[in-house]
């Protein structure tokens, strides 16, 4: 009876750590699936490559063009239209972003359009070319053409007109290049600020620090730390990096620095708590061999002590890293929301995780993209963790250190 | 662990058809049901447009003069929310409107573009730009060329710009090619020059298609985006932030300004810095199962009031 009973309550227990498995399982399976279904469609290499502002022109038909009869034996598409009049095909498509545009997909050789004269400042002769997206033709006396219309509408207006005053157009935007770099700047920045800070702060609680009362807050003040919302070291970083790094560098405004530096101070107890744990874990037999055998202090930590937690400081690294890439609020104070294409160190820029804030607070949210992004960032913190994966290993069999 | 393979399996395909359930029950529009009000935050410009538009200028800055259990959403939750809850009411800016929520004509109006310019649609809002005192700009370029810009605003070309972006233009005359002689700024290279944007989220896209355009006829200026929202406006541009490192040339706020908003210290600012780019409409929307089709003014604020809690106080059959 009691044998059946505890059986049926083991099977319990089993089930219950199961079905507890499973569904974090199934919700994290779900996570990854919307941000793939959703942000599959826009994600491409030009996505990654393209600069976010798109070059616009400003373009003027050349003196004594003619308008003719520029037939064409190229197929188009159905959402393709062609007028024989003006020798130009465009197509409705959608851009990076996902925002319906006017692609230009064939101009004729002879058509007047092929060469356009700049009534902008720089190079005076321009030249439409495929893949460019037409964003409005304008004439003189009659309603101009706009993009938002669609290339049917735009054909058609163009058709019933002899002449046009401007023509404007605009290499494809909205790329993430920037934001990328910006990432994986402001890594490498934040870690050379947080690691040795960190580290070393571990290395002293752990080894160094004597069990008192002093010792014992700085703990609970660090652990206390963990639980600050992120908004807060964003503010103090407005307040206190922001103006250190106008006061040092040549930045004016929030910058890269003072935001890897409100990011290290984010990492600092996350960092701090791990290395510990893994000091923690070294046998102290290791310690009092190494002491024994004539080494300093010093040299037992830094010889003996750390190789052995490496791995563990490399799992405060990815901690880290994936904090660095996940953390929004925070930036938005420290470096500002505006998207660039040239990163500089001294300049604000946006992040990965700031993009998608800024395209979620577009009117509406563009949730495509930014589940696209989500999947970027997901591949690079998995092509991160297998590189350290990698890094420790080697690292590890270097030191013939076995785990 | 095969065994493990086949229950994951299961219930990765388990929670997909539960999902689909969830969504698949639909039947005919119940009017006994309790109308959801679904509202902006009162730092919304949209709010107070909606709220002022109806005849609620209570409910501006207010909640507590709202319906008891309003649910507070951004844009998109509103958008989102609309297309599950099918007795939820709520309102975004013409240019969110899509074809998976209903957007209600106000008045016996249609929302369309061409009601909001023919003057007919009343439920709308004014997009506003402000820039800062003469004299006060980081550069006399920078200042030259805001000067450009805000004449562009009222240009055709600009209004073109401003219709294309889903907002709805001025009526303009003029092309910036018969006023371009006045601004000589724009004939130089400008690709130095950074001119800082900002203010209200709703305007974003307009501006940046507005300066994107206007920096290829400018000596291709740089840009600088940053929008926070409709308050910032004033307050970065020529209020108390206006000289830190967040300070902005040119702001935009979709709302009218308040009258603390038009002058500094005391001092009433002059006309020209501050004008009216484009009007942009605020429709109410509800679920595509909801049979209404028009709202009145008075309509929607009893709705919002609480006076209307059920839908059979609204819809008659």
């Amino acid at each position: 009876m009691s044998m059946l009973n505890r059986n049926k309550r083991e099977n319990l227990y089993k089930g219950i750590t199961y079905g507890a498995s499973f569904i974090s399982l199934g919700v994290l399976l779900l996570i990854v699936g919307y941000v793939f279904l959703n942000g599959f469609r826009l994600l491409n290499f030009d996505l990654i490559t393209n600069n976010y502002t798109a070059v616009t022109y400003i373009a003027d038909l050349d003196e004594g063009f003619e308008l003719g009869n520029y037939t064409t034996s190229k197929e188009f598409n159905e959402e393709t239209f062609y007028s024989e009049k003006w020798g130009l095909a465009l197509t409705d498509d959608t851009d990076l972003q996902g925002k319906n545009v006017i692609v230009v997909t064939y101009v004729h050789p002879d058509s007047p359009l092929h060469t356009l004269q700049n009534k902008g400042v720089g190079d005076p002769n321009l030249d439409l070319r495929t893949e460019y997206e037409v964003i409005r033709i304008a004439f003189d006396g009659a309603a101009s053409a706009l993009s938002s219309r669609g290339a049917e509408n735009m054909i058609n207006l163009l058709d019933q007109q002899d002449n046009i005053r401007e023509l404007e157009f605009a290499t494809t935007g909205g790329g993430i290049r920037g934001s990328i770099i910006t990432t994986l700047y402001l890594i490498v920045l934040t870690l050379v600020f947080a690691l040795p800070i960190g580290i070393g702060a571990a290395i002293y609680l752990n080894e160094y620090a004597k069990n008192n009362k002093f010792n014992r807050m700085l703990r609970s003040f660090i652990e206390t730390l963990t639980g600050v919302p992120s908004i807060i070291y964003g503010l103090m970083g407005l307040a206190i990096f922001v103006p250190i790094t106008i006061r040092l560098t040549s930045a004016t405004t929030g910058n890269l620095i003072s935001g890897s530096m409100t990011l290290a101070v984010i990492l600092l107890p996350v960092i701090i708590r791990t290395t510990e744990e893994s000091l923690k874990v070294v046998p102290d037999d290791y310690r009092f061999a190494s002491l024994a055998l004539g080494a300093s202090k010093t040299q037992t930590v830094f010889k003996v002590i750390l190789p052995n937690a490496f791995s563990g400081i490399l799992t405060a690294t990815l901690l880290a890293i994936g904090r660095i890439i996940g953390e929004s609020a925070a930036l938005v104070f420290a470096i500002g929301t505006s998207i660039k294409d040239d990163v500089y160190l001294t300049d604000r820029s946006t992040s990965l995780a700031v993009h998608i804030w800024s395209m979620m607070t577009d009117e509406p949210a563009n949730i495509e993209l930014s589940s696209t992004i989500a999947l970027i960032i997901l591949m690079i913190v998995l092509v991160l963790n297998i590189s350290i994966k990698l890094v420790s290993k080697r690292f590890m069999r270097k030191y013939g250190v076995v785990r | 662990m095969k065994k493990i393979k086949g229950l994951m399996l299961l219930l990765v395909f388990g929670l997909t058809l539960g999902l689909v359930a969830c969504q698949a029950e639909e039947e005919g529009f119940n009017t006994d049901s309790n109308i959801t009000v679904y509202t902006r935050d009162t730092t919304s410009g949209t709010r107070a447009g909606f709220m002022g538009g109806i005849g609620f200028d209570e409910a501006e800055s207010s909640d507590d003069v709202l319906v008891e259990g309003f649910v507070i959403k951004d844009n998109t939750g509103i958008m989102t929310s609309l297309q599950t809850d099918e007795f939820g009411i709520g309102y975004v800016s013409l240019s969110s409107l899509t074809n998976e929520i209903k957007g209600l004509s106000f008045n016996g109006v249609a929302p369309t573009e061409a009601n909001v310019i023919n003057n007919t649609y009343d439920l709308k809002r004014p997009f506003n730009w402000m820039v800062r005192t003469e004299g006060d700009f980081p550069s006399q370029e920078v200042e030259d060329l805001v000067e450009a810009f805000v004449a562009f605003l009222g240009t055709t070309d600009g209004a073109d710009i401003i219709n294309n972006a889903g907002a709805v233009a001025l009526p303009a005359t003029q092309t910036w090619d018969d006023i371009k002689a006045n601004y000589p700024i724009t004939e130089q290279d400008n690709s130095g020059v950074t001119v800082r944007f900002g203010g209200s989220d709703s305007i974003q896209k307009v501006a940046e298609a507005l300066t994107q355009a206007f920096s290829a006829k400018a000596g291709n200026f740089v840009a600088d985006h940053d929008h926070t929202g409709s308050s910032d406006a004033y307050k970065r541009v020529v209020g108390d932030q206006k000289d830190e490192s967040v300070g902005k040339d040119v702001g935009f706020a979709s709302r009218p300004f308040k009258d603390s908003e038009l002058e500094v210290g005391g001092v009433a600012l002059p006309e020209e810095q501050y004008g009216q780019l484009a009007w942009d409409a605020i429709v109410a929307i509800v679920h595509v199962n909801n049979p209404l089709n028009n709202v009145t003014a008075d309509d929607l604020r009893k709705i919002y009031d609480g006076t209307y809690t059920k839908w059979s106080d609204l819809i008659t059959e």
